[in-house]
């Protein structure tokens, strides 16, 4: 691959164990065409500094690990093109609004946990039913499209690292589990419409959003979490059922 | 105890009865009359209590306070919940605020129905 120059990369790097903050390191990573940040990450790893931690797994947009924040916004490793970025310097840092574990790695333990909250699965009022499904559920075209969208997220969390209220209110679901929300409440083939609504419907639920809509302006995946969030709040005020 | 939806749904409602008062005030100001006029009339003190002899003006004052008080401290109860986060901190932001919500409401509608008293003579 013909070398284009080089570019410098800015780190992050924290260790628990020996750092009580941060600090930036820096590296120069050759420039070549089609280079990634996850690949100049991966060159650093490999070639320069081989204790570098970040996560990453299938370096194509689909698994979601490989978020972190590269010049000031959330975005993934592996979609990031180095030069799209348009700048002689990258900086890499974790993803702000998660607690941080090693370098670019960070813990998604809660926000996993505020996912699972949400009852991210179909919920049939037959119990028995809901154990031992009996038959395919059928659902017309438009029905599917009432939540479609919602469905292609990949849980990277770059919509919590870059909402303003999740960074304040820790109790706050934030946007990836309120648009998981309101991907099953909207889902026909779900029965629990009411029993999702009132998981939101508190002090630290979905009233909280400010509509900054940042979520949305970072995914990856062109979700709309600010646009599940209206809806929901849309269902709370008027009813009605999708 | 009032739920958080029925909060958010009386906020968004004062919210626009505020814009709706606003707009009809500025709307009064600069349309009734050449606005250097109006402006005397606000100088006026007696002139402003005779404002509160109208006992529809008066109430459409009060529902204003209603509306202002309500909104402002709902929305500092919701500034306060995300600067942080606890059952007892959040007890106390709902209790204080209450009170002195009601404290200024009280206090206000003692002093339009003066006002509206010493307009009727």
């Amino acid at each position: 691959m013909e070398k284009q120059g080089e570019v410098i990369f800015k780190v992050f790097r924290y260790d628990p164990s020996r750092d009580r903050e941060g600090r930036f390191q820096t590296y120069k990573v050759p420039l070549v065409k089609g280079l990634t940040v996850l690949d100049a990450l991966i060159y650093i790893k490999e070639n320069l500094d081989p204790t570098l931690s970040m996560r990453y797994s299938c370096r194509m947009a689909s698994c979601g690990s490989c978020g972190m924040t590269i010049n000031g916004l959330p975005r993934l490793a592996c979609y990031t093109q180095v030069r799209e970025l348009n700048s002689k310097v990258v900086v890499v840092e974790p993803l702000a609004n998660f607690p941080k574990l090693r370098d670019l790695a960070t813990d998604f333990d809660g926000f996993f946990a505020k996912h699972r909250a949400m009852k991210p699965y179909l919920i049939r009022q037959d119990r028995e039913e809901q154990e031992n499904p009996r038959d395919q559920y059928r659902q017309s075209d438009e029905e599917l499209l009432q939540y479609l969208q919602f469905a292609y997220c990949i849980k990277c969390g770059l919509c919590y690292a870059a909402c303003p209220v999740a960074a304040t209110d820790k109790e706050f679901p934030g946007p990836q589990a309120l648009a998981q929300l309101y991907r099953y409440y909207a889902d026909s083939r779900d029965q629990a419409e009411g029993e999702r609504l009132e998981i939101v419907d508190n002090s630290h639920g979905i009233w909280r959003c400010h509509f900054a809509a940042s979520c949305s302006y970072v995914c990856p995946k062109g979700v709309d979490p600010a646009l599940a969030i209206q809806l929901l709040r849309k269902a709370l005020l008027f009813g009605g059922k999708r | 105890m009032v739920s958080e939806r029925t909060l958010m749904l009386i906020h968004y409602l004062t919210g626009i009865g505020i814009l709706i008062a606003g707009a009809i005030h500025i709307g009064t100001v600069f349309l009734t009359a050449p606005v250097e006029e109006n402006l005397q009339f606000s100088n006026s003190p007696f002139a402003v209590i005779n404002v509160y002899r109208n006992a529809i003006l008066a109430a459409s004052l009060e529902a204003l306070l209603i509306m202002v008080a309500f909104h402002g401290f709902n929305g500092l109860r919701v500034i306060l919940l995300e600067l942080h986060q606890s059952p007892r901190w959040e007890r106390a932001v709902n209790w204080v605020l209450t009170v002195i919500a009601l404290v200024v409401i009280i206090y206000g509608t003692r002093t339009i129905l003066i006002a509206h008293l010493i307009a009727q003579g």
